[in-house]
C-alpha cells in the first residue's frame, strides 16, 4: 500500500479534517490542459488526485464524465497517458499521492502485474476500479501491494453491514464511499440522510472514508467534510473545465480547489 | 463436465459478477430469489401456464423437406420460434424473469434492446402483468427497427433513445444499468440475454432451455434418435443456449454457435466475436469481447440488429474453450442468402439473426450423409427485417 497516502489519511481521521481528491479525466480537453488542470489542483492544496482513464463503457459514469471520456478517447488518449501524466507531474516536483482510476477491462489487457509495474515506475500510488467488487479483490490487492500500491474498496448506501465489514478490513488507506444511489454527475443537493449515514460510519469503521459522487460545490464539500476524512469532486470540476478556455483551465481550477480547500479547512 | 456456473458465477473463467458496489445487493437478492422460485411449484406451474396458454409453446419442430431435397444431404429440422408469441425465442425468457420480478415486489421493470424483439417482449409481459416497463435502444437501431418501437410504445412501454457511445445495444445496456444503479431498490433489470452478472447468464439460460428440452423430445419422436448437429446463431446467445444445454451431456451431438460476418472476419465491420475476440470484462461478466488491444470495446457491425453486440455470454466462451461446441461465421450476405432461400423452399421468412445459422446448415448438410439429422434454431421471424431486405434486395425483385 502507499504508505503516504495511508498516513496522510489516518492524520485526517484523527484531527478531524477532510481531505479534498479531486478527479480529472487523462485528456480532457487535451492532455497539457489536464495536466494543467492537475498541477493547479495541488497547488491549491489538494491531498492527492484521482487521475481517470477514458474508457468506452464507463457504466459508473453518469452524462458528464461519459462525454468528458469519449471526447478525450476520439481525441486518441491511451491508457499509457495517465502514466505519462503521473510522470509528468512527479518530474514537475509534486509529491502528494496519485491514484488511477480505471475500468476494470483495461487492466484485465495489460495484466495487473504489469499495470502495478508500470504505474510504480511512473511514481503512482494507487488505483480506483467501480468494477472490481470486493469477492475479487484479494489477488489484484496483493500484486499491488508488493510495489507499495493501494486499492481503493467501494462502500454504497446499499452496501450490506458484512460488505462494509469486510470492506473495512482490506487494510486500505481509505473506503471510497458513494454518496448516491447513482452515477457519477453533479448534484444541487447532497443526499438526504448522508450526513447521518456518514457520522455513524465513521464511528463504526476504523478506515477512514472518502465521499464521492454527486458532490458539487465548496459548501457541499464543507458540509460533507465535517462527517467524513475526505472529499471527491468530479463531475463539477469536469463541467467547469469544459466551460473554460483551454489557456484559463489552470487559473479556475486552482480557484475552484483553493475555495474546497479552505471550506474544508474551517469545517 | 462438472456443472457450470460455480456458486460464484463462474463457467470456468468467464461469468463472475463484475458490477459496481451499489448493484451488489441487487444481485444478491435476485440470487436468492431465483434460488428460491427456480424449485417452487407453485412458480413452475405458473411460468407453464403462460408459457403453454399466452406464448404458444410447444413450439413445433418442422421438417424442412424442400430444403433438405435441395442441400442434398442431412435431414434439416427447424425448431420453430419464429412461432412464439411477439415472433422470437425472448419472450421464453421474459415470461420467466417477470414472474420472478413480481413476486420480488418489483413494480418497475427496465430492459435494454437490440433489434427490438427483447424490448417486445418486454413490453408485452409488463402490459399482461401490469408492470411500468422502460425500454434502452441506441439510437442508430431506433432507426433502423422503427417499427418495434412503436410496437413497444403500443405496448405501454416507454423508450429511451441512447445517444451515448456507439448508438447501439452495448451503450443501450450501459444505460439500461446506469438506470438500475440509481433506481434500483424499486426496478428490476430484466436483461435479454445469457450475459451480465451472475445470476444473469445462468437464469436466461434456465428459462430459453425450454427449447431444447422440447427439441430433443420432438426429434425422438419423429426420428427415433438424437441429431447429428445443433445449429444456431450466438450473439449474446440466449437462443443458441437454450438449445444447446439439454444437449451438452449427449457427446455425440455437435453444436454449432453461428456469429455474424458482417462484411467479414477479416474486414473492420463484423460482429464476430469468438473469430476475433479476446477475454475481457463488460457489463458484469468475462467474456469473449471485440476489444483493441488496450481494452477499449470495438464497434460492430451486422445486418442484423440482433446480432451486433460486441461480447458473448459466458457459457459461450466456456463450450468454445472447452471445444464441446464449434463457433463459426456467417456474413450479411450469406444470411440474405439463406433467408432468401428459406422463404422460397418453404416459405418461412426467418429473422436474420437466424439466417445466419439456416446458412451455417446450407453449408454443413452437404457434407452430411442423407441419415444425418441437423435441427436449426429458427430464433425468430422476419417480418421485422422486411424492411432492411427491401433496401439491400428491393432491386433484384422489382
Amino acid at each position: 500500500m502507499s504508505q503516504q497516502l495511508h498516513n496522510l489519511m489516518a492524520a485526517a481521521r484523527k484531527n478531524k479534517k477532510a481531505l479534498f481528491l479531486p478527479y480529472f479525466c487523462v485528456g480532457y480537453p487535451t492532455f497539457n490542459a489536464s495536466l494543467a488542470a492537475a498541477e493547479a489542483a495541488l497547488e491549491a492544496g489538494a491531498t492527492a488526485l484521482e487521475l481517470g482513464v477514458p474508457f468506452s463503457d464507463p457504466i459508473s459514469d453518469g452524462p458528464t464524465l461519459q462525454k468528458a471520456t469519449q471526447f478525450s478517447l476520439e481525441n486518441g488518449t491511451h491508457f499509457e497517458d495517465v502514466f505519462r501524466l503521473i510522470r509528468q507531474l512527479r518530474m514537475r516536483g509534486y509529491e502528494q499521492p496519485l491514484l488511477v482510476m480505471t475500468y476494470l477491462n483495461m487492466v484485465e489487457q495489460m495484466t495487473w502485474r504489469k499495470f502495478a509495474e508500470t504505474l510504480e515506475a511512473a511514481g503512482g500510488d494507487g488505483a480506483i476500479v467501480p468494477d472490481l467488487p470486493l469477492e475479487e479483490f484479494q489477488e489484484p490487492k496483493v500484486i499491488l501491494s508488493q510495489k507499495g500500491l493501494s486499492l481503493i474498496p467501494f462502500i454504497a448506501p446499499t452496501s450490506s453491514p458484512e460488505r462494509v465489514k469486510k470492506a473495512d478490513t482490506q487494510e486500505a488507506p481509505f473506503l471510497y464511499y458513494v454518496s448516491v444511489t447513482g452515477v457519477t454527475g453533479a448534484r444541487k443537493t447532497l443526499a438526504t440522510g448522508l450526513l447521518k449515514t456518514l457520522g455513524d460510519l465513521r464511528k463504526k469503521l476504523k478506515t477512514p472514508i472518502v465521499v464521492g459522487f454527486g458532490i458539487s460545490n465548496a459548501d457541499q464539500a464543507g458540509q460533507v467534510g465535517r462527517v467524513a476524512d475526505g472529499v471527491i469532486i468530479a463531475s463539477a470540476l469536469v463541467q467547469l473545465i469544459s466551460k473554460t478556455k483551454i489557456s484559463q483551465i489552470g487559473k479556475k481550477v486552482e480557484l475552484f480547489c483553493a475555495q474546497v480547500v479552505q471550506k474544508l479547512k474551517h469545517s | 463436465m462438472a456443472s457450470v456456473p460455480n456458486s460464484k458465477g463462474y463457467f470456468g473463467s468467464y461469468g463472475g459478477q463484475y458490477v459496481p458496489e451499489t448493484l451488489m445487493v441487487a444481485h444478491r437478492e435476485l440470487i436468492e430469489a431465483y434460488e428460491k422460485f427456480r424449485k417452487d411449484l407453485k412458480f413452475k406451474k405458473e411460468l407453464n401456464y403462460y408459457l403453454t396458454n399466452y406464448d404458444g409453446r410447444p413450439t413445433p419442430l418442422t421438417f424442412a423437406a424442400n430444403l433438405t431435397k435441395k442441400t442434398k444431404g442431412a435431414k434439416i429440422y427447424l425448431k420453430r420460434e419464429d412461432l412464439n408469441h411477439t415472433g422470437a425465442h425472448k419472450i421464453n425468457n421474459c415470461l420467466g424473469q417477470i414472474l420472478l420480478a413480481k413476486r420480488m415486489g418489483k413494480k418497475r421493470i427496465i430492459a435494454e434492446t437490440g433489434a427490438g424483439q427483447h424490448g417486445v417482449a418486454t413490453a408485452t409481459v409488463c402490459a399482461l402483468f401490469g408492470l411500468q416497463c422502460e425500454v434502452y435502444m441506441g439510437e442508430e437501431d431506433v432507426h433502423r427497427q422503427s417499427l418495434n418501437v412503436f410496437r413497444m410504445k403500443l405496448l405501454g412501454a416507454k423508450v429511451n433513445t441512447v445517444t451515448s457511445g456507439t448508438k447501439t445495444l452495448k451503450d443501450a445496456t450501459s444505460e439500461a444499468l446506469r438506470d438500475w444503479v440509481t433506481n434500483v431498490k424499486t426496478t428490476y433489470y430484466l436483461i435479454g440475454s445469457s450475459v451480465g452478472g451472475h445470476p444473469y447468464p445462468m437464469m436466461v439460460r434456465d428459462f430459453q432451455k425450454v427449447i431444447g428440452i422440447e427439441a430433443k423430445r420432438q426429434i425422438l419422436k419423429a426420428e427415433g434418435r438424437l441429431p447429428d448437429a445443433l445449429v444456431a446463431c450466438v450473439n449474446g446467445g440466449s437462443n443458441a443456449i437454450g438449445l444447446f444445454y439439454p444437449f451438452i451431456k449427449d457427446k455425440k451431438v455437435k453444436m454449432f454457435g453461428v456469429e455474424a460476418a458482417g462484411d467479414g472476419v477479416n474486414t473492420s465491420r463484423h460482429a464476430a466475436t469468438m473469430a476475433k475476440g479476446k477475454p475481457g470484462i463488460l457489463h458484469g461478466s468475462r467474456s469473449y469481447l471485440l476489444q483493441t488491444s488496450e481494452g477499449q470495446i470495438a464497434e460492430t457491425h451486422s445486418i442484423s440488429a440482433g446480432l451486433d453486440y460486441p461480447g458473448v455470454g459466458p457459457e459461450h466462451s466456456y463450450l468454445r474453450d472447452t471445444g464441446r461446441a464449434v463457433y463459426v461465421s456467417a456474413t450479411d450476405k450469406e444470411a440474405l442468402e439463406a433467408f432468401q432461400l428459406l422463404a422460397q423452399t418453404e416459405g418461412i421468412l426467418p429473422a436474420l439473426e437466424s439466417s445466419h445459422a439456416v446458412f451455417h446448415a446450407l453449408r454443413l448438410a452437404p457434407k452430411m450423409s442423407k441419415k444425418s439429422i441437423i435441427i436449426v434454431n429458427l430464433s425468430g421471424r422476419g417480418d421485422k427485417d422486411v424492411n432492411t431486405a427491401l433496401n439491400r434486395l428491393g432491386s433484384k425483385y422489382a
